[in-house]
């Protein structure tokens, strides 16, 4: 899988290396909804998370970003569940600008590790989610600049046999 | 100009082959959705929501826990989870937990909590979940069976005629000088056994049935050859009534009624529940009958209308019970406003509101139905009135309109019509 990855980089890299591209850098505040099922058990755990990205526009209103985040430790009852990082790329597909505001979607990519403390015992420790995602969001020009932008956007990272992973971030991106 | 449209052509050309690219690493890498270690999780919250506070290994058949297993024997374990949710409760999990066992060359435990001896040595088997784990220190030895002491709860040498449930047990002896119970892993064997009966099924091995008057010896045998102690069992005539119930009860013909035998006992505090070793008859099987077959004793099935007896007897004393079996009630029709053929009314006029009830056959009280779920009213002919789906007619111009309705509840359907005449 990682392998796999690291071609699909190493494939796009090339691709874009022949071109004069239009960067572009954000950072965001995450909410995280996350909830595992187990029969008719059920924990929700809510960690609020960091998220930086970094992109390039390879066409009018398409880009390719990688991003990266990490979070807060949370608890419900007895369990204690740490967002340890999230990893992932995605392409990015936005609608033409009008009044200052645009609407985008993400389609990619991601891994996420979370650790789980059970009453202190260190236990069961941590596991990795690897999925695709998808989501999007809307985007405002801040103060009439044209580099500066603020985003809300929400994403489903995970979801599978129980365990879910989504979030909903306030953002901003620079465009270069 | 030409130049212009080649270079853009072959821009396009060129990022078409970027994105192509994008797509198919993002749907590429999208099917190796999954996850490592995500079990775990969720046995973590199966703990937490349960609140298990502790799991201890226990035996399903014997108060002491097995410590050794004979090579090539099985024993059953099940795994208790001591919950804390305002009062502390056990509750069984053993099919949640993973049963490990640390040497599964000298004892193996498969997924139930089944333990097999393989060789001589010792193990630790547990029963894990998220953090939390019973264990549990096994012995599996192939010392021999040297012998078995059989014995029936309380030392009983009697019991009462049509009891059931007393339980032998079988302690074996091995060479090694252990002792183990070995009630589930013999045979059971009656040397009358239309006087008692003795059970080798599964999960009640060792329990006894008392048939009639009389007398038996209990043994066991090992599959090895090695033999019990004769165990001498007396059934005697201790009991002094039998009450069955339910009694003056109706069925349809086509249902079942279960009926119960209560044995009253000389030498006992308690009734018992004897349905399972009374006989069971029925004076009309014609019209009733009923079973003594294993497991749905006193089951009665009504065959044809008419009345019959059921009678449970066990020895010299028996109970009989009335039963009247009655053909089930049936919807014999519909009716619109008790059977009217007709409504009048004038264009203008307030809206008619029409009622339909079903009839039964046991001539009991007509039940309105006319906003039923199964009822549907609709326009049959005309188009000088509508129908709501509550019956309420709406005049809308002169003529005639015949409305009609329907009972259907998926078993029988009924039909009325009802002309409404607008002048």
């Amino acid at each position: 899988m990682i392998k796999k990855g690291l071609l699909a980089a190493l494939l796009m890299g090339q691709c874009m290396s022949s071109y004069a591209l239009d960067l572009y850098a954000g950072i965001d505040a995450n909410y995280i909804f996350s909830e595992v099922e187990e029969g008719d058990a059920r924990a929700e755990f809510n960690p609020v998370a960091l998220s930086g990205r970094f992109g390039a526009y390879i066409e009018k209103g398409v880009g390719i970003e990688l991003y990266g985040m990490t979070g807060t430790k949370v608890e419900d009852l007895d369990i204690d569940l740490s967002l340890n990082y999230m990893l992932g790329l995605a392409a990015r597909f936005e609608s033409p600008e009008s009044e200052g505001g645009k609407i985008y979607l993400l389609l990619g990519y991601g891994i996420t590790e979370l650790d789980m403390d059970r009453s202190g015992s260190g236990k069961p420790g941590s596991a990795t989610f690897y999925d695709f995602s998808y989501g999007g969001g809307v985007e405002f020009r801040l103060g009439g600049s044209d580099k500066l932008f603020m985003n809300l956007q929400a994403i489903r990272y995970y979801s599978q046999d129980g365990i879910q992973l989504d979030g909903a971030s306030l953002g901003l991106r620079f465009q270069f | 100009m030409l130049e212009h449209i080649e270079t853009f052509t072959k821009r396009l050309k060129a990022r078409s082959a970027m994105l192509f690219v994008l797509l198919v690493s993002i749907l590429n890498l999208a099917a190796c959705g999954g996850s490592d270690g995500d079990d775990e999780f969720r046995e973590a919250v199966k703990v937490n929501d349960l609140k298990i506070t502790s799991i201890t290994i226990s035996s399903p058949n014997t108060i002491n826990l097995p410590s050794i297993i004979e090579v090539g024997a099985d024993e059953n374990f099940i795994a208790m989870a001591e919950i804390n949710s305002g009062a502390s409760a056990a509750i069984d999990i053993s099919d949640q937990v993973r049963w490990i066992s640390s040497d599964p060359n000298i004892m193996s435990i498969n997924s139930s909590g089944r333990a097999t001896g393989i060789a001589d040595g010792t193990v630790e088997i547990r029963a894990e979940l998220a953090d939390l784990f019973g264990s549990k220190n096994l012995s599996a030895s192939s010392a021999a069976l040297t012998s078995i002491m059989v014995s029936l709860e309380g030392e009983l040498v009697s019991i009462g005629v049509c009891t059931s449930g007393q339980k032998f047990t079988a302690i074996g002896t091995f060479e090694d000088g252990r002792e183990s119970d070995v009630t589930p892993n013999i045979t059971w064997r009656s040397s009358a056994d239309g006087v008692v009966d003795i059970d080798n099924d599964e999960g009640s091995e060792g329990v006894v049935t008392a048939l009639t008057v009389g007398a038996a010896v209990i043994s066991a045998e090992h599959e090895n050859g090695v033999g019990s102690n004769n165990w001498p069992l007396a059934v005697t005539d201790t009991l002094e009534s039998i009450t069955v119930t339910p009694d003056n009860v109706t069925i349809n013909t086509g249902k079942t009624q279960q009926f119960v035998a209560v044995g009253g006992y000389s030498d006992l505090v308690d009734d018992q529940d004897i349905t399972a070793t009374v006989s069971w008859t029925s004076d009309n099987i014609a019209n009733l009958s009923v079973s003594n077959e294993d497991n749905v004793e006193g089951l009665a099935t009504a065959l044809i209308v008419g009345d019959a007896n059921i009678t449970a007897s066990c020895g010299d004393n028996s109970d009989t019970v009335a039963v009247t079996i009655e053909a089930p009630v049936t919807i014999t029709g519909i009716e619109i406003n008790s059977g009217r053929d007709a409504e009048s009314g004038e264009v203008g006029d307030a809206p008619i509101e029409l009622v339909a009830r079903i009839q039964y056959s046991d001539n009991s009280t007509d039940l309105d139905v006319t906003d039923d779920d199964n009822t549907t009213w609709s326009i049959d002919s005309g188009t000088s009135a509508t129908v709501s789906d509550v019956g309420v007619v709406t005049i809308t111009a002169v003529g005639s309109t015949t409305i009609k309705v329907v009972y259907d509840d998926d078993v029988v359907s009924h039909t009325d019509f009802i002309d409404i005449d607008i002048n």
